[in-house]
């Protein structure tokens, strides 16, 4: 009973945590995509940054969270870092959805906005409205990833161990304890409640789009229209605060050769890690084609694969570790925990190509078979394949970060996540920088290929 | 003075040339076609005139004035709808006046009044989803009058309708600009059917490939409403589709 009860407070602490992370991260989305679709030279800057920051993976701004937060603002600080965690884990994909829905917008809107409107009602009435429908759908995305790394938000450990009252926290906690009962009793509480939140609020954000209140509508556009400086602000006195306390430890011999050793350990835990993603991306791919070719078959289909999808993105990794874990061992158990977040990427990006499966020449032609598969169904879906698979690339790397060590595998997630529980800066620095390299690189050479490949077919 | 007026303008998008040294006005009262090949810089001058896009060189003018953005006077219509789908048929209508400065609750009862003058009575509640192509097209003129403009600009308003829809809202058009039903008084219509051009309009002007020219300038002189069967109507047509 009293196990309930605190498992019900953790939750609630949680939520509200979560809650608070995403307001800041839906105001934060309005003010800078508006922003870059307003401005060149906004966009111009924003959008490579952008780029590496949806790359860097939460233990990256671990060190930031640390000595921004905790040691400026010893009293709130901890709570601050954590829900700055969480925003972490929240904002990108929301700032680029929209980004992108402002600037795919037809131009006859912003025509009749500036023939018709003044900006207030513009941002209020239209580019506000306008992006909602990405907002809903990357709120489910982003709520989603943000539970997944919430032990990590709540257990900030670089050297010292902070942890903040709440459900990640609370079963990581009971495992140490070995309190069973306690820990499952989280997990369960922590699932149903996600699953809750889909059923009744989420499913419905997206499918009806509901429209706010003209009035909150033009508060909202006062926000969007100044809010971009504000964000600035923040960044400026962030960016002022690292200088600070870099300056105050200059770099010496040994940070340097920490620095050194860290990036080789890095580079040669790499492969292991590699090794993981791509197997990920295959399976993905492969369930993704699969599922589609089901759901193309049966379009009645799609509505319970979303439903499973959705249950499958609401469970951290780490609450499906002791559920795995007697079963599997070692780099099974890393791969299981890491192929639902690939899973859902790629599904749920290959799930919009159903439109796209030329359904009546496939019929009328009776193509079937190797054939229907290879020159039909993946081509029709390759640019949604491709999405979504950029997007589980980026995706399973950071998991590794939480799915391999719980799994006990070399790796590069494995040793970033001992370097910050050692404490070790210039190790977890020189990790972190290896891992959102590699990211981007990839992004910019294979993936843009793939891009432009799949973009020459739809043409 | 013209009403408005292009004044030897030039405009290039990259390496194209869309206009180099056009030259056009256009007198109160009128209800102008503007015919050409698609392409020709039709629609970039009807956006010029309504303050979205300037020339390069040159100038357009409103009653003599520089048109440096958009003006109160003049109201576009685009060639679709873009009705803003999260708003009811009465608050698309109502918004622009609300930018106006106008109250919601006046905007409203405005916006009705306009509805049920394109025939909308009845449909204020609708979303535009809710409503056919032809409707919601209604609805973006009852817009575009709203506003109390007296310049109404068309970019092919009837070009995504099907016939006979177009027809009806053609001669619907044509009726509140000739019985003075609204603060409409010039009429600037882009299309690319000369049979439109000849129904609706009272001075056709043809433009000519890239770089634009005018290659003609045709007064109709026929009573409203026309008549197609007539054998003025088709020497008309016959005249105006000699210089395409």
């Amino acid at each position: 009973m009293w196990s309930l009860l605190t498992v019900l407070l953790a939750l609630s602490a949680t939520f509200i945590r979560m809650g608070v992370a995403l307001v800041v991260t839906v105001a934060v989305a309005y003010a800078v995509g508006y922003a870059m679709y307003k401005s060149r030279r906004v966009e111009a800057i924003a959008l490579p940054v952008l780029d590496v920051l949806q790359s860097v993976p939460i233990l990256g701004f671990f060190p930031l969270a640390l000595y921004v937060f905790i040691t400026l603002l010893p009293a709130v600080g901890a709570e601050l870092a954590a829900v700055f965690l969480i925003f972490t884990s929240m904002a990108w994909n929301l700032i680029f959805g929209v980004y992108q829905s402002l600037k795919t917008l037809p131009r006859e809107y912003a025509e009749y906005a500036r023939l018709y409107l003044n900006e207030r009602l513009s941002l209020g009435h239209v580019y506000v409205p306008a992006a909602l429908r990405s907002v809903y759908y990357n709120v489910l995305i982003s709520w989603a990833n943000a539970f997944f790394f919430i032990t990590a938000s709540e257990v900030i450990t670089l050297g010292t161990e902070i942890k903040l009252f709440g459900i990640g926290s609370l079963v990581v906690s009971a495992f140490e304890r070995n309190d069973y009962a306690t820990a499952y009793v989280g997990i369960v509480a922590g699932v149903l409640a996600n699953l809750a939140l889909y059923v009744f609020v989420l499913r419905r954000l997206v499918e009806e789009v509901p429209q706010p209140p003209a009035y909150l509508l033009e508060k909202l556009a006062v926000w969007v229209k100044h809010g971009f400086y504000v964000v600035l602000g923040g960044v400026a006195l962030f960016l002022a605060l690292v200088i600070y306390y870099a300056l105050q430890s200059p770099i010496s011999a040994p940070v340097l050769e920490d620095l050194w050793r860290g990036f080789v350990n890095s580079l040669l835990d790499s492969p292991y890690t590699l090794a993981r993603v791509l197997t990920v991306l295959g399976i993905s791919a492969a369930l993704g084609l699969l599922t589609l070719a089901a759901v193309v078959k049966r379009p009645r289909l799609e509505v319970g694969v979303l439903i499973s999808l959705s249950i499958l993105s609401s469970v951290p990794a780490v609450f499906l570790y002791p559920l795995f874990a007697s079963f599997v061992k070692g780099e099974a158990l890393a791969l299981v925990l890491l192929i639902p977040g690939g899973v859902v990427y790629t599904v749920f990006n290959l799930l919009a190509a159903r439109r796209d499966v030329p359904l009546e020449l496939v019929k009328a032609y009776r193509i079937g078979g190797v054939v229907y598969y290879l020159h039909v169904l993946i081509p029709a879906s390759f640019p949604y394949l491709v999405t979504g698979l950029l997007t589980a690339w980026g995706g399973a790397w950071n998991a590794t970060v939480v799915a391999e060590p719980l799994a006990d595998v070399t790796g590069l997630g494995s040793y970033m996540s001992s370097a910050a529980e050692r404490g070790d800066v210039a190790g977890l620095l020189a990790s972190v920088l290896v891992m959102t390299s590699i990211v981007v690189a990839v992004n910019k050479t294979v993936w843009k290929k793939l891009y432009e490949a799949a973009a020459r077919w739809r043409s | 003075m013209a009403l408005l007026e292009a004044e030897k303008i030039k405009k290039t998008y990259g390496r194209v040339v869309v206009f180099n040294d056009l030259s056009l006005a256009v007198e109160q009262g009128e209800f102008l076609a503007l015919l050409g090949p698609s392409g020709c810089g039709k629609s970039t001058l009807l956006r010029m005139f309504a303050g979205l896009e300037k020339p390069d060189e040159g100038v357009v003018k409103f009653r003599g004035e520089p048109i440096t953005g958009p003006r109160r006077e003049i109201a576009l219509m685009f060639q679709s709808p873009t009705l803003l789908p999260w708003k009811t048929a009465m608050d698309n209508v109502a918004l622009p006046l609300v930018a106006r400065g106008v109250s919601w609750k006046e905007a409203r009862e405005a916006a009705a009044r306009y509805l049920a003058f394109v025939g909308l009575s009845g449909f204020e509640e609708a979303y535009p989803s809710q409503l056919s192509g032809g409707m919601q097209q209604r609805v973006a003129l009852a817009r575009a009058l709203a506003v109390e403009p007296e310049v109404l600009l068309l970019d092919e308003p009837f070009s995504a309708l099907d016939p006979l829809t177009a027809e009806s809202l053609r001669a619907e058009l044509v009726r509140l600009w000739h019985d003075n039903l609204t603060t409409v008084h010039t009429v600037v219509i882009v299309t690319h059917s000369v049979d439109e051009a000849v129904y609706v309009a009272n001075r056709v002007v043809v433009l000519s490939t890239r770089p634009a020219k005018v290659v003609a300038d045709v007064r109709i002189d026929l009573p409203y409403p026309r008549n197609r069967k007539s054998p003025d109507f088709q020497r008309y047509l016959d005249q105006v589709y000699s210089y395409i």
